[in-house]
């Protein structure tokens, strides 16, 4: 009885705590909003302006025809791969600590998939003709390609956040008071899709869910590789590489994860989810941000290597500007910023600590924007004819829209979180359910930090 | 004492300006006469050209300038591509090596910046033939590959669009079934047992 009585108020608090964000989003929400907006609001002038103008506002010219946008679209698109697949192959491996961060993951997968999205319509400088995309597309284009692939993967991405979201909707639904207004009442009504919780709606349920994780991550893998290839089939000195495509997949999941530590670190401490998320959550996924970040050195080693032994003019001047020349400082500060001090910070016994492993995500997170601005710009920069490299400009139009974009992603999250729950409730009951003699056990050595 | 002062004021900036209609005026600083060229270009064995440009100005030969060189081409519209540049000798002779990478008529222009924005310069051309391309074509030949890669993405895209409306479909059709089913009073069984609907949740 009195077990009873305690597991009740659990549930109670863990309901409470999911619908935090709704009811009582706190006093920084709005101020933080205010700020958000206010950069995005900048970037939507810049944009303007740069429409206005023409993409020389920008930084781009003759001898830079890649630049800062480019590097965003493969790094937003990048760390949204990441949080899909985290969240599939958490569930696919049925990782029970996964439930309190799926709706984290997923939410941010949506979000900077639409902020990355954006970026493949900014770089354009004409962008009224992506309509000839539609209309008239080559099949051979990687750019149609790119576009189909980034599409697909939108839908999916959607399908993957919203289905595990039913069960959760058809409870705000049930919960919604008298003071709700007759749009959240229709809202969550057709949101809820009719669950009733049923045993067949639970099957049925329970099996798109999983073939979705199976669909999602050859699907993610796929698309990546097609963004990276739009880079590998140029022909250029520094892209032209078989393994840009892996390269690019590995490099996407390892700021995915670092993105996801930052955002569940961010909203745990936010929304006080700390019951529920634990050290042990932050420790397991600051071991497969490891794993990832050391797979990804070794493909940079690989890459670096070859290039460098083949000795061909073109690709020894990559090298040589990356290794000692204009982007060496950069290019450092990624290695030892972006890969060794993370990978240090998530495997060091002294370092096991929430704030030390968030330090490491936000390294990583940066590190490998710096790596993508690596990969993009020096060889977009290589003179084919004659010596002279081509420059870049920082200009303020760009600064803006990159600012913008990042500050786009807390706040599409904020907004999310204010309509959907952000714990994963049916998950987390269905997780204790699943596995009801160790469940209790399981959550507090996830919550102290054991596992 | 006050009223004064406007007036002791005014003479004072008339009695300037008659100084300044008087004045002399500042004498005019020569500008350098333009740089010119003499340009020439010679091919070699390997196919690459030896591009040369002597400097002269006013007759005298200028040492120590540096000599850009560019091609015009057309990318986009009409451009000048930097081929690099090069340091003028004692003699005043800028050389600079380039290897062509198509072949034809090439417009090149020897440049030296003026120093006030403007530049000095001297067009000549150059007939290429034997270039080596940047980018060697060799497409493979796969007419077989070819023939099937566009039908056989297009298929796949197909699948996985299916696939992606398959499970969205099930779930979503799935979880209606059984609330029109109780709705009709033909709640599914399973189990043997008539399957009740209570909310999952208070």
């Amino acid at each position: 009885m009195v077990a009873a009585v305690r597991e009740s108020r659990d549930a109670v608090a863990l309901q409470e705590a999911a619908f935090r964000p709704m009811h009582a989003p706190g006093r920084w929400f709005w101020p933080l909003f205010l700020v958000l907006g206010a950069l995005v609001a900048l970037a939507a002038v810049g944009y303007g302006y740069q429409l206005l103008s023409g993409l020389w506002v920008a930084g781009y010219n003759d001898t830079a025809f890649y630049g800062i946008y480019e590097a965003n679209l493969v790094a937003f698109i990048g760390v949204s791969y990441g949080g899909a697949l985290v969240s599939a192959v958490l569930r696919l491996t049925n990782a029970r600590w996964r439930a309190p961060v799926t709706r984290m993951a997923e939410g941010m997968a949506l979000v900077s998939l639409l902020v990355g999205a954006a970026f493949a319509i900014i770089h354009l400088g004409r962008p009224e003709r992506i309509w000839l995309l539609i209309v008239s597309p080559q099949a051979a284009s990687p750019i149609v390609w790119d576009a189909i692939a980034i599409t697909t993967y939108l839908v999916a991405t959607l399908i993957f956040l919203y289905l595990p979201l039913i069960p959760d909707m058809a409870f705000a639904r049930d919960r919604l008071g008298p003071s709700a207004n007759r749009l959240q009442r229709v809202f969550y009504r057709l949101a809820a899709a009719g669950w009733q919780g049923t045993p067949a709606q639970r099957r049925s349920l329970n099996w798109s869910v999983g073939a979705m994780a199976v669909l999602i991550i050859p699907l993610a893998i796929t698309v990546h590789s097609v963004l990276a290839w739009a880079f590998s089939m140029t022909s250029r000195p520094g892209w032209h590489s078989t393994i840009f495509g892996p390269y690019f997949v590995i490099g996407a999941l390892y700021s995915g994860v670092a993105l996801v530590i930052v955002v569940v670190a961010a909203f745990r401490k936010a929304y006080r989810l700390e019951p529920y998320i634990g050290l042990g959550h932050f420790v397991s996924l600051a071991r497969i941000m490891a794993v990832l970040g050391a797979v990804y050195l070794y493909f940079t080693f690989s890459e670096l290597l070859t290039a460098a032994y083949t000795a061909s003019h073109e690709e020894a001047s990559i090298v040589a500007v990356l290794l000692e020349g204009s982007w060496a400082p950069l290019f450092w500060t990624f290695m030892v910023g972006g890969i060794f001090v993370p990978l240090a910070l998530s495997l060091a016994p002294a370092t096991r600590k929430v704030r030390y492993l968030v330090l490491a995500g936000l390294l990583a997170v940066v590190g490998m924007w710096l790596k993508r601005m690596l990969i993009t710009l020096p060889p977009a920069t290589a003179p084919l004819i004659g010596d002279v490299w081509g420059t870049v400009q920082l200009t303020w139009v760009a600064i803006a829209l990159t600012l913008g974009a990042t500050a786009a992603i807390p706040l599409g999250l904020m907004i999310l979180f204010r309509f959907v729950p952000i714990l994963a409730l049916h998950e987390m009951e269905e997780v204790d359910a699943e596995g009801a003699p160790e469940s209790a056990h399981d959550r507090a050595v996830a919550v102290e930090g054991v596992l | 004492m006050n009223a004064r002062t406007p007036t002791s004021a005014l003479a004072a900036i008339a009695v300037a300006l008659a100084f300044s209609s008087l004045a002399i005026p500042a004498p005019v600083v020569a500008a350098d006469p333009p740089a010119r060229f003499q340009t020439d270009a010679e091919q070699r064995d390997d196919g690459s050209w030896m591009l040369r440009a002597t400097l002269t100005r006013a007759g005298a030969v200028q040492s120590q300038q540096t000599v850009e060189f560019l091609q015009k081409v057309d990318f986009f519209g009409e451009r000048w591509i930097s081929l690099g540049s090069a340091v003028t000798d004692s003699a005043g002779v800028a050389a600079r090596l380039y290897s062509p990478t198509s072949n034809g008529l090439q417009h090149l222009v020897a440049r030296l910046a003026a120093g006030d924005g403007t530049f000095d310069s001297d067009v000549f051309d150059i007939t290429v033939s034997g270039a080596v391309p940047a980018i060697p074509e060799g497409e493979p030949n796969l007419p077989i590959i070819k023939m099937w890669a566009f039908p056989v993405g297009a298929a796949l895209l197909f699948l996985v669009w299916l696939a992606l409306a398959v499970i969205f479909f099930r779930a979503v059709i799935g979880i209606a079934r059984p609330t029109r089913a109780q709705a009709t009073g033909h709640a599914p069984t399973r189990e043997g047992q008539a399957e009740s609907s209570p909310p999952t949740r208070p």
